[in-house]
């Protein structure tokens, strides 16, 4: 296993190829990764929005983390959100995915992803990481997603972390980072929360806010599944690492461009994501299936649009 | 009016955004931070300012306020650096490099060269893994969680937080260095007295009866009432034709009293000081300021080519006496 480090940039919230049968589509998992991963300093697989990790079953996740470990063979690290509707659920899961990786000997970088709130309160919470921090060699990254919490069964006082809660979860140095979606008020408390770790890094779960205000750490990108050379380019710009000279006549328009189309194609997508962008993916014969674990929305009369927007373009 | 106040929402949002990355840095700010003030009070060389764009702007700020501020301070374009510039660099300086990324080309490049010198370096950036803070002596974390600029086009919370260390770094010089306010007074000739230092000596030169004059052969103590009269604490010494023979201090009559008590019937040039400093009244009063402090003097007699007298300047005149203010705002008492 390498060091723990979390990476800076880029995390592509991968979609799901799933075939007609509801299993793991190999060859488009296959396609899709072949065309992110160039691009991405993270993968996440089985994410709550893009990966429909609440529709997968336990097999199916495990499938999904054999196939992808394969592919990605280590030259990025795999984020894998775990959670489930309870804790023991969660649990199982650890134990059953890490079976995968120490059976398949993986030694490329691996974080958990959890949100918590979907199966614990914010009481308990700490004791509740130094506990799961037991039964894992790898370490976590924390999703804080209200709107996740509140389209769960659960009936919670809360959507969010509390920011005295993270603050005391940031004390246990299995968790890593967080990626954020939320009000800027907030995520600026929990930066101070966890100012004392250097090494937390708080990534924009919301591609929106990053376009907007740019969190130094990295985006959790929808988009990047279907034009990750753009995103990645963006993120890199508003990172700061690009070794372009900021100041060049160009540059500045450039990046402002890239940014408009991403923002024009969030329009496009915003609506259904998964589905959309499932229907592009397919339609550009990258995925052998647009077949999702839940149909949100039909929108058969807009199935195109993204496609044809993608063409128009000409975007990789 | 709903435009209006999604604009306010937006400028408190930046304002929130970029208080909040200066915040961040009281956390990280650390042990390096006290090493690089010592490195910088230990220094015999000058603090070098380096940055590429932005950076660049934020390492000019803060070389005027190192400079204002007691620290001699230069700042160096690390495009130019490597065309000859470079040559500024001595084994004595001491290099503050500003990238947030800590890998911008120019400055990155320029890193062997400085060590080469025997310069230290240190790395004002927010990434502790880049090439610029590998190479440095130094670390200082100056890295925020966010920019304020959409698709952080330009830096912004990011520049913010590198001006405000440079800040805190001048600040706590400054309180090391025990810089004092005449020391300020001395950095700070803006507003009026900046109007007044660079001016002409002719223009503000006390001539004609203001000018305590006495002849050589005049005693020791119709000298006394010259300056007495003219309150300057000395009086010129002149001899035929208005030519400078010397200067008669409060100075020179205290020691001449402490050797001999009966000197009131002495002529003056037995007592003055025959060699004055002196000062031509096209010269610029700056310079008249600049030759009275390296002397340890407070008068200074102007005169032309045949030292003929022309007139005399106190020092406390020159900088505007009681009535000084500090760039034409506080007074200072």
């Amino acid at each position: 296993m390498e060091a723990e480090k979390l990476p800076k940039g880029l995390i592509v919230d991968l979609i799901t190829p799933l075939d007609d049968t509801g299993g793991i589509d190999n060859e488009g998992l296959d396609s899709l990764l072949e065309k992110v991963l160039p691009y991405a300093e993270a993968i996440l697989l089985a994410g709550p929005q893009m990966g429909e990790g609440r529709g997968l079953g336990l097999e199916s996740k495990i499938n999904l983390l054999e196939k992808a470990t394969t592919i990605i063979q280590g030259k990025v690290p795999i984020f894998f959100w775990m959670s489930e509707d309870s804790v023991e659920g969660t649990k199982n899961v650890i134990v059953r995915l890490e079976d995968v990786l120490v059976s398949s000997r993986y030694k490329g970088m691996f974080f958990w992803i959890d949100s918590p709130l979907l199966y614990h309160s914010n009481r308990g919470l700490y004791d509740h990481y130094e506990d799961l921090a037991l039964n894992t060699r790898y370490p976590f990254v924390l999703y804080n997603d209200p709107r996740l919490i509140k389209g769960s069964k659960r009936p919670l006082k809360r959507n969010n972390i509390r920011t005295k809660i993270l603050k005391d979860l940031s004390a246990i140095g299995k968790i890593k980072g967080l990626i954020f979606r939320g009000s800027l008020t907030r995520v600026n408390n929990y930066q101070k929360a966890v100012s004392t770790r250097l090494d937390f890094r708080i990534y924009d779960g919301d591609e929106a806010g990053f376009l907007e205000h740019p969190s130094l750490s990295g985006v959790l990108s929808i988009g990047a599944n279907i034009a990750p050379r753009i995103w990645s380019t963006v993120t890199r710009a508003s990172l700061g690492m690009l070794n372009e000279d900021r100041e060049e006549r160009g540059y500045l328009s450039q990046i402002w461009e890239m940014g408009k189309l991403l923002k024009d194609m969030m329009q496009i997508y915003n609506r259904s994501p998964v589905w959309i962008i499932k229907q592009a993916l397919f339609h550009l014969k990258i995925i052998g299936s647009p077949g999702c674990t839940a149909v949100t929305e039909p929108l058969y009369e807009k199935n195109n649009l993204l496609a044809e927007f993608i063409s128009k373009h000409d975007i990789e | 009016m709903k435009k209006r106040s999604r604009l306010l929402k937006q400028a408190r949002e930046v304002l929130q955004i970029e208080a909040q990355g200066i915040l961040g840095l009281i956390e990280r700010i650390g042990p390096e931070f006290e090493q690089a003030v010592e490195m910088i009070l230990n220094s015999k060389g000058r603090v070098i300012l380096a940055g590429i764009g932005k950076s660049g702007m934020v390492g000019r700020k803060i070389t005027a306020t190192l400079n204002s501020t007691g620290t001699p301070s230069l700042f160096l374009h690390p495009a130019e650096a490597v065309h000859g510039d470079l040559g500024v660099v001595t084994a004595d300086d001491i290099v503050i490099a500003i990238s947030n990324s800590g890998y911008t080309k120019e400055l990155v490049n320029i890193l062997p060269s400085l060590k080469s010198l025997g310069a230290k370096i240190i790395a004002f950036s927010g990434d502790s893994e880049s090439p610029l803070a590998k190479e440095s002596h130094l670390f200082i974390d100056v890295g925020v969680e966010r920019e304020a600029c959409p698709l952080g086009l330009t830096p912004t919370t990011s520049t913010t937080a590198a001006l405000a260390m440079g800040d805190a770094l001048a600040v706590v010089l400054i309180n090391r260095r025990h810089f004092n306010r005449k020391d300020f007074k001395r950095f700070h000739p803006g507003g009026s007295l900046g109007d007044r230092l660079s001016s002409r000596i002719k223009d503000v030169m006390l001539t004609g009866d203001q000018i305590p004059l006495v002849h050589k052969d005049q005693t020791v103590e119709e000298a006394i009432f010259e300056i007495d009269r003219k309150r300057l604490g000395a009086s010129l010494v002149v001899g035929d034709g208005h030519i400078l023979r010397g200067i008669v201090t409060d100075g020179d009559i205290r020691r001449s009293l402490l050797k001999r008590r009966d000197i009131m019937g002495l002529k003056v040039e037995k007592i003055m000081s025959k060699s004055p400093k002196m000062i031509d009244e096209e010269k610029k009063v700056a310079e008249a300021v600049a030759l009275m402090e390296h002397n340890a003097i407070t008068v200074l007699p102007i005169v032309d080519r045949e030292k003929r007298v022309r007139g005399i300047v106190h020092l406390h005149g020159l900088l505007g006496g009681k009535g000084f203010r500090l760039n034409g705002s506080r007074k200072i008492t």
